[in-house]
Order: C-alpha cells, then sequence, then structure tokens
C-alpha cells in the first residue's frame, strides 16, 4: 500500500506538470501528426517498394523511442528548471519508486502518441502491418520502451553530474544513437570498424526486428533480446545512482 | 563541527551570510555528504538511514520551491500521498491562510503566500523533527506571527526544531539553545541567556536624547562625555555599563551640562551578541 500509494501521487504529479502546460500538450498531438503525415505520403509514393514500408515503419518507431526517452527526462528537467528537483530527494519516495513512477507517466503519455499513429498510419495510408502483427509489434515497442528508459536514465545521470547544461542531451542523444540503430540501412553499409558498436547499441535488436517483419525475413523476438535490455537498465541505475552519489559530495544536489 | 539538538527542543542556528548553516541544514537532510564525520537523525546515520527517515523529519528552506504550474491544492495533495500518516491536509489550509489561493498556481503567488504553502507542506506529515531555513523570511507580520505559533505549537507536542533565522527577535523568542556558525565551525552554543552573559556580560546600554534647542556648550559637554566613554551619533549619547553604574553615569551626564528629553535603559539583546560575535568571528579570520 505504501508503495504503492507513493507511486501513484507521484505519477499524478507528473501528469499534472505535463498536461497542464498547452504546449506540452499542443506537441503531444502535433510531432506525430507532422511525422506521420510526411513518411506517409512517402509511403503512398512508393508503394510497391518493400523500403517504403520499412522507412514508414523505422520513422514511427524511431519517433517513439525519442518520445519514450525526451519524456523521461522532461519530468527531471522540468524539477531542475523549477528548482524543485531536491524536493524529490526529501521526502520518503524511494528512488527505485520515483523512477518507476517516471517510466510509467512516460509510458502513459507515449501510448497515446502509439494509438494515435497507428490509427492514422491505418486508417489514412492503408499501413496494416502494426494491426496485422499486433503481438510482435507490442513487443518490439516494450524492447524499445524498455532501452529508451535506460537511455533516458543515463541522461539524467550526466545532467545531474554536469548541470543544467548537459540538458541538450535529452533532445540530441537519441539522433547519436538511431545512428547506430541502423533503422534505414542495413549494418553492412556502416564502416567495419562500427559494425560491433551497432549491434550492441541500445536499440539495434528491435529495430533489425521491424525489419525482419516487414521484409518478412530477418531475426524475431527471442528471449535473449532481454539480456542486453537488462544489462543496459542496470549499468544506467548504476550510473543513476552513482550520479546521485557524486552530486551529493560535490553540493550540487542541493543546488538543484 | 560537533552539535548536538535535544529531542523536543527549538535550537537556532545563527551566524553571518556564508557561515555554513544552510551547509549544516542540507547535510542533515542528505543533500550534501560532509567532508568527513557523521550526522545521526534520532540515533540513526544519515548514510545510513535510507528514505524511511524523511516519515519522520520535513524541511523547508529560503529557496525552496514547488514547480510553478502546480497549485497549493496539488501540492499538498502529492505530500499527502506520499506519507504514512499525513495531516488532514483542510487543516493545513486553514491554519496558512492558503483558501484564497489554492487553485492558483504557485509560479504566481506572492512570497508570502509561497511561504504559507511551503510551511503548510512541511507539517504534512506530522514531523517529529522539523527543519527550518529563515521560515519567515518575507512574511507579513500577522503570518510571521502565525508561524512562530505554529513552531511553538509543534515543539510543545514533542517536534524538535531546527531553525535558522536573520530575525534575532525571531530567535530569542522561540529558541533555549543557539549555536553560533562561522567559517563552517562552532564558536558559541549553549542557551541564549548564557550566551549572552559570557560574550556581553550583564552590561546594559545607557540612551539619552540630546534636547533639541541645546546648543550653548554643546559641544564642550559632548567633548568631555566622549573623553569619559560615551558614545554620541544623531543626537543620542550612549553608554554601556553595568546597572551598578547607573548613578555614576547619571552625574558624569549632569556634569556634562547638557540637557536633554529622554532617557531610556536597554539589555543586551541577541543582535548584540550577533554583533559581538560576527566582530570576533572576523578578527579570527586569517
Amino acid at each position: 500500500m505504501g508503495s504503492l500509494s507513493r507511486i501513484s501521487s507521484t505519477i499524478k504529479r507528473f501528469f499534472r506538470i505535463l498536461f497542464r502546460s498547452n504546449s506540452r500538450k499542443v506537441e503531444l498531438i502535433y510531432d506525430p501528426i507532422v511525422l506521420l503525415i510526411t513518411w506517409g505520403f512517402f509511403f503512398i509514393t512508393f508503394r510497391d517498394s518493400p523500403i517504403a514500408a520499412v522507412f514508414f515503419s523505422s520513422s514511427i518507431l524511431w519517433h517513439l523511442s525519442y518520445s519514450f526517452q525526451s519524456t523521461f527526462n522532461l519530468m527531471t528537467l522540468e524539477d531542475v528548471w523549477n528548482d524543485c528537483f531536491k524536493e524529490s530527494i526529501i521526502i520518503p519516495v524511494t528512488f527505485l519508486e520515483y523512477l518507476a513512477s517516471k517510466a510509467i507517466a512516460s509510458l502513459i503519455r507515449n501510448l497515446i502518441k502509439v494509438v494515435a499513429m497507428i490509427a492514422l498510419a491505418t486508417v489514412f495510408f492503408g499501413y496494416s502491418v502494426f494491426l496485422d502483427n499486433p503481438i510482435e509489434y507490442s513487443l518490439i515497442l516494450a524492447e524499445l520502451f524498455l532501452l529508451a528508459t535506460a537511455v533516458a536514465l543515463a541522461i539524467d545521470s550526466i545532467i545531474l553530474v554536469a548541470g543544467r547544461e548537459a540538458q541538450t542531451l535529452a533532445w540530441s542523444a537519441n539522433s547519436l544513437i538511431i545512428l547506430f540503430a541502423c533503422p534505414y540501412y542495413p549494418l553492412e553499409i556502416l564502416p567495419r570498424f562500427l559494425q560491433p558498436i551497432a549491434e550492441f547499441s541500445p536499440y539495434f535488436a528491435p529495430f533489425q526486428q521491424m525489419k525482419g517483419l516487414v521484409l518478412g525475413a530477418g531475426a524475431g523476438f527471442s528471449f535473449w533480446n532481454l539480456v542486453p535490455i537488462a544489462a543496459y537498465l542496470g549499468i544506467s541505475a548504476l550510473l543513476f545512482s552513482l550520479a546521485i552519489s557524486k552530486s551529493r559530495n560535490d553540493g550540487t544536489l542541493a543546488r538543484f | 563541527m560537533s552539535l548536538a539538538v535535544e529531542e523536543g527542543e527549538i535550537f537556532g542556528l545563527l551566524g553571518p551570510n556564508g557561515a555554513g548553516k544552510t551547509t549544516i541544514v542540507n547535510c542533515i537532510c542528505g543533500l550534501v555528504s560532509p567532508d568527513s564525520g557523521d550526522c545521526l537523525i534520532f540515533g540513526k546515520s544519515t548514510s545510513s538511514f535510507g528514505k524511511r527517515v524523511f516519515e519522520e523529519m520535513n524541511f523547508v528552506s529560503g529557496n525552496s520551491a514547488f514547480h510553478r504550474k502546480e497549485t497549493p491544492r496539488d501540492i499538498l495533495s502529492f505530500y499527502s500521498g506520499v506519507y504514512e500518516n499525513p495531516e488532514d491536509t483542510g487543516k493545513l489550509v486553514e491554519l496558512f491562510g492558503i483558501a484564497p489561493f489554492i487553485d492558483r498556481e504557485f509560479g504566481s503567488l506572492s512570497t508570502g503566500q509561497k511561504s504559507r504553502v511551503l510551511l503548510a507542506k512541511a507539517l504534512i506529515n506530522r514531523p517529529k523533527l522539523l527543519i527550518l531555513d529563515e521560515p519567515t523570511l518575507g512574511l507579513d507580520p500577522d503570518i510571521s506571527k502565525t508561524v512562530r505559533e505554529m513552531i511553538r505549537k509543534v515543539s510543545s507536542e514533542g517536534t524538535t526544531v531546527l531553525l535558522t533565522s536573520h530575525y534575532m527577535n525571531e530567535v530569542e523568542e522561540l529558541c533555549r539553545r543557539i549555536a553560533f556558525v562561522s567559517k563552517g565551525r562552532i564558536l558559541d552554543i549553549g542557551s541564549v541567556a548564557r550566551l549572552k552573559k559570557s560574550r556581553l556580560g550583564k552590561k546594559a546600554t545607557f540612551r539619552f536624547v540630546l534636547s533639541k534647542g541645546s546648543t550653548a556648550g554643546q559641544e564642550a559637554g559632548l567633548k568631555n562625555l566622549k573623553r569619559q566613554g560615551f558614545s554620541f551619533s544623531n543626537g543620542v549619547v550612549s553608554k554601556k555599563g553595568f546597572p551598578g553604574d547607573a548613578l555614576e553615569i547619571l552625574s558624569q551626564i549632569k556634569k556634562s551640562g547638557l540637557s536633554f528629553d529622554e532617557f531610556d535603559l536597554s539589555k543586551p539583546n541577541l543582535e548584540d551578541y550577533f554583533l559581538e560575535m560576527a566582530r570576533v568571528s572576523d578578527e579570527e579570520a586569517p
């Protein structure tokens, strides 16, 4: 009861903050619609090529992974911008409860986007891959959500240590990571020395699963996919714990 | 630095700006790690107490804030959800007069209104330890009075209060014991009465307000008084001394030939003590 009450109160707080701002409400609808329409027209233009379906799917999943991650970071940044992050430290909410609340709030907020994007893609552009493979796509989305949470946690850690100067990572880090996930091109296109890095990069496996699904060939979901996800989450949690500790030692935690 | 605050007491931390008061408070709250040593709350080390200790303590500082988009209703609702045994929020709203602005965004509230919300939040978990860093800064006198009454009330119910304030009358009125901090060290610790006595003795200030019309021989008279240890500023002649010196001081005044409109005798207060300690800490500066 105690832990659930703390988590649900924290989630409600994040929602009040995220949904009370008009710009955040507009952002929730505007970004996915514009992106979907742009890539939707691309898909219609090259409908006969399977590459068009890969591009369309990749762009949607790329946006969702970015959105899962940036929403998580945004909740930290909202507190940092308002000088009230330290208030989250001096209450009985544990770090695990705090991080779980942020992840759940991010998931719920972005489920609105997921539903809207799938509906628009299906209705307006006749793109039915999501509805034809609901379980497979749900697993890919779940993997992306967990990996985006791990990336966001690492970014939070950097913000806690480096301060507000590092806040741009919340918007820029995903662009770099996605480069290695090979969403629009095969792994072999990358220079040879980058290929092992790409294979171990966070989003590589889910994007390969998506390509396999759309092109009808390639790796599907395997429970082994959960191993790197667990490793990424574990490393990020460790980084966050070290960042809190360093920030406490440096005296910067009291200034957030 | 070694400092112990007893359960149930109201303890004051005094010191000039940059003395280290906020760092002490931040160490107690777990926001800053001490360079060495340890901080114990109810006998448990802050490095190992985990989050459960925050069920028993609360904290408000001069730079505490909430998200600008949250309303006092949101804030109290959130905090009552994270504590095991929260106070009735309606009671706190009434105590601090929050009702008229309960649905306004925190960012649009005045300093006084923000302080009231922060104080209401500080009492929401019925804390056993309440840390207040400048709690009445920017508050109207009536709200300041309410805050002082609240501090006395929670203290009488067994809450330990650690208070920092720049209002010396407030500290003198509320605190049984104080510590004077300077450059990260405790220069003095003890009861307010004992510290004043040890640093200032029983010296009082004798003040005489010069008559407005008196000009003839004034300069000579003032010179004479200054030679005898009197000081003169803004038409007021004053001298520090023990109550037993009163007759001698009055006789010196009489002999000066000056005429006065008013006379008063003030005992040393905490402000005199603060100024004396600030002087001492400046002298000790490397």
